[in-house]
């Protein structure tokens, strides 16, 4: 497939960084290893502390301790961002970000803005073992005032950082490492079958379709870091089976706002969800709880939930294959679904 | 030929970007040399071949390989690459770059054999099984459906055609009682070892009467004159499931019994193999069809470039009285012939066949037997 040397997605990230810190003196960076020569561990932060060497602070290793200070610096009217290396350890700093930044905006008798953004890359299918491949999104649903975003091939970041930062709630970015590498969409073209548009607005969801975006046999909410999977397969669906499927990848992840989705969602009657978190208690369940009273009658079959195994995540690639959402699960599960 | 593929080059990429050939189509690479240069999300790479060669481009710059990935070729010689280049572009979806065609689509195209013009008139980027059976429900006239000529058929196609558009054909048809025949050439097949049977006879047969009856191996002019070839050779229908074929039995082999069977072998096996050159298959100057089966009567075409085409229907016994009025059995064969008008009579015609009959009917094959 002919492509453009279109920009790789972590270039777009470390673009839209270098602009927020660039715009506003109050933006800060804040992580482990952030500062060049390193420039983190994924390189995400590539630069920044050459250019704004006072927004940019390199921390020790102090999850809980990080994300106080951002806390702190959000109160006073600055806007941090901090970078958790993996975003497995965001668990070490869940009590600032239940207590303090989420907390803020609502118990001080007035409305606190509070605009900080906690980065998490995410994710496996990269060897990294149990506690280095994780997608802990769910561990976070539900917390007042705490919005959840998940980087997208489609979605640019300087404005998805705009927004997450105006918002005036802290948001945590979801950045599934699978995607820094792959190149970022453009010109409503994915490939030599599918297009995409944004059917509300460039921050609602992004909307992959085939042919014509009203008719589709199966539609697949899926989040950002699951792009090149469910493309794989809503690919090998379409020319071994000719389902039609219409991809649905929204930006933000909590709270699911289930208006912005089109009205083709109703008209297909197959739903399939797909998370690449483990299963139980999944952010797919949410969706799918918001759906169904919108859908009510509609549907022609139950919303089926993909998700990894219930299981820890192994080291050993072939054992990672089979526990995480890949391309075949996807697969498996649309054509059950579109049979039904 | 020598693939040259990607490598995997890193533990994160899932893709690299082709960002430069440093040959083009057609030129030389020296073994080891860097061929290409591939981009991952880290560095660039040049890769190179550790086998010279022709270089063949599969993928244009700035496009996405993946690796395992064919990304190019090198050939021996400019002369296998062409080769390559002209067998690509007999396969049937070489012309349809740039067209997604679904599985369900795909078989249906190869079960109803439709063409790639057919294809190219649908103009959509993406064909579906629906599209093809729109194909189908518009050539389906009827009930009746499309079905397109292979290559040796069209060829055929083409002989006949052109046989029936430019020689006014006429037929005559004889007897020939072959009880003899066919006795001798069982005792010539115990003697000699040889399986001869009547068509190669009656090939044999036909070499002592290219002085007598000179017409019979002409081909008739624009200008109204005939050129004698004076020589035997028989173009004889061949066709063994394969496309029906007229290979040549020269005129050096028809010199014996002994030669003309060799040479029928000869071709057969051939045909089996699908093996023919031009060479086998041009320079008759008569035509002999053998119709397949228990076909008593066959009216063959006439080749251009020659005059007439016999053809010898199935063996096949008849009851006749004898002399005392009493029932006897004896094998028979129908020998047609299809003739130029424009150079032969029927009164030629029957002499011709006459000629040929008498010469098989007599059993005797000492002569045969001498020779060799």
């Amino acid at each position: 497939m002919v492509r453009s040397q279109r920009e790789r997605v972590s270039e777009n990230l470390n673009r839209a960084l270098h602009a927020m810190l660039e715009k506003d003196p109050r933006v800060w960076m804040i992580g482990e290893d952030v500062s060049d020569p390193y420039g983190g561990a994924f390189k995400i932060t590539k630069g920044l502390s050459g250019r704004f060497p006072d927004q940019v602070v390199s921390t020790p290793i102090s999850e809980a301790g990080i994300v106080g200070l951002a806390g702190g610096l959000a109160l006073s009217g600055e806007r941090p961002i901090v970078e958790i290396m993996f975003g497995d350890f965001v668990a070490l700093a869940f009590d600032p970000i239940l207590n303090l930044l989420s907390k803020s905006v609502g118990m001080y008798g007035r409305r606190v803005p509070m605009r900080t953004v906690v980065r998490c890359p995410v994710g496996g299918n990269r060897g990294y073992g149990p506690t280095h491949s994780q997608s802990p999104q769910k561990h976070l649903i539900g917390i007042p005032h705490l919005n959840l975003y998940e980087l997208s091939p489609f979605h640019d970041c300087s404005a998805l950082f705009g927004r997450m930062l105006a918002a005036g709630e802290p948001a945590v970015l979801f950045e599934n490492k699978i995607l820094y590498t792959e190149r970022m969409y453009a010109d409503s073209t994915v490939d030599d079958l599918f297009s995409y548009d944004f059917p509300a607005s460039s921050d609602g969801c992004a909307r992959v379709f085939l042919g014509s975006p009203d008719a589709a046999d199966v539609v697949v909410i899926a989040p950002g870091g699951l792009t090149g999977r469910v493309l794989d397969a809503a690919r090998r669906l379409f020319l071994e089976h000719e389902i039609v499927c219409l991809i649905l990848v929204p930006v933000q992840l909590y709270p699911f706002d289930a208006s912005s989705l089109p009205p083709a969602i109703a008209g297909a009657g197959r739903i399939v969800v797909v998370e690449e978190g483990t299963a139980g208690g999944g952010w797919g369940a949410e969706v799918a709880a918001c759906l169904y009273p919108r859908l009510w009658g509609r549907l022609r079959a139950p919303i089926r939930l993909v998700t990894s195994a219930d299981r820890v995540i192994p080291a050993a690639r072939h054992l990672e294959d089979e526990v995480l959402v890949q391309a075949d699960t996807v697969y498996d599960a649309v054509l059950e679904v579109a049979g039904a | 030929m020598h693939e040259i593929t990607v490598p995997k080059l890193n533990s994160n990429d899932s893709g690299y970007l082709l960002t430069a050939w440093h040959y083009s189509d057609g030129d030389v690479v020296p073994a080891s040399a860097p061929v290409v240069e591939i981009e991952t999300s880290k560095t660039a790479e040049e890769l190179s071949s550790e086998v010279g060669g022709v270089l063949q481009r599969g993928l244009t710059e700035m496009q996405e390989c993946r690796p395992g990935e064919v990304i190019g070729r090198l050939f021996p010689d400019e002369q296998q690459r062409q080769r390559f280049l002209i067998g690509r572009s007999e396969e049937p979806a070489a012309d349809l770059a740039g067209v997604v065609i679904t599985e369900p689509a795909r078989s249906l195209i190869d079960r109803y054999r439709i063409s790639q013009d057919a294809i190219r008139t649908l103009s959509t980027r993406v064909i579906r099984a629906v599209d093809v059976q729109r194909l189908i429900d518009e050539a389906d006239v009827g009930g009746s459906r499309i079905q397109h000529l292979g290559k040796s058929q069209l060829a055929v196609a083409a002989v006949v055609a052109e046989s029936h558009h430019t020689i006014p054909a006429a037929y005559a048809v004889v007897k020939v009682v072959v009880d003899a025949a066919l006795a001798a050439l069982r005792g010539y097949a115990d003697r000699q070892k040889i399986a001869a049977r009547l068509p190669e006879l009656l090939i044999r047969r036909l070499a002592g009467l290219v002085e007598t009856y000179p017409m019979f191996f002409a081909s008739a002019r624009e200008d109204g004159t005939a050129v004698l070839a004076g020589q035997v050779r028989v173009g004889v229908t061949i066709d063994i499931g394969r496309g029906l074929y007229l290979p040549v039995i020269g005129a050096d082999a028809v010199t014996s019994l002994a030669t003309v069977t060799a040479a029928m072998a000869g071709l057969r096996a051939k045909a089996l193999r699908e093996e023919f050159t031009a060479a086998d298959l041009t320079g008759a100057t008569i035509g002999l069809s053998l119709p397949a089966g228990d076909v008593l009567l066959a009216q063959p075409l006439i080749m251009p470039g020659t005059s007439c085409m016999l053809a010898l229907g199935a063996t096949h016994p008849e009851v006749i009285p004898d002399g005392h009025g009493q029932p006897v059995v004896r094998q028979v064969a129908l020998l047609g012939l299809a003739y130029d008008h424009r150079l032969i009579n029927g009164r030629a015609a029957a002499r011709f066949l006459g000629g040929l009959k008498a010469a098989l009917e007599s059993a005797d094959l000492s002569d045969e037997e001498a020779a060799s």
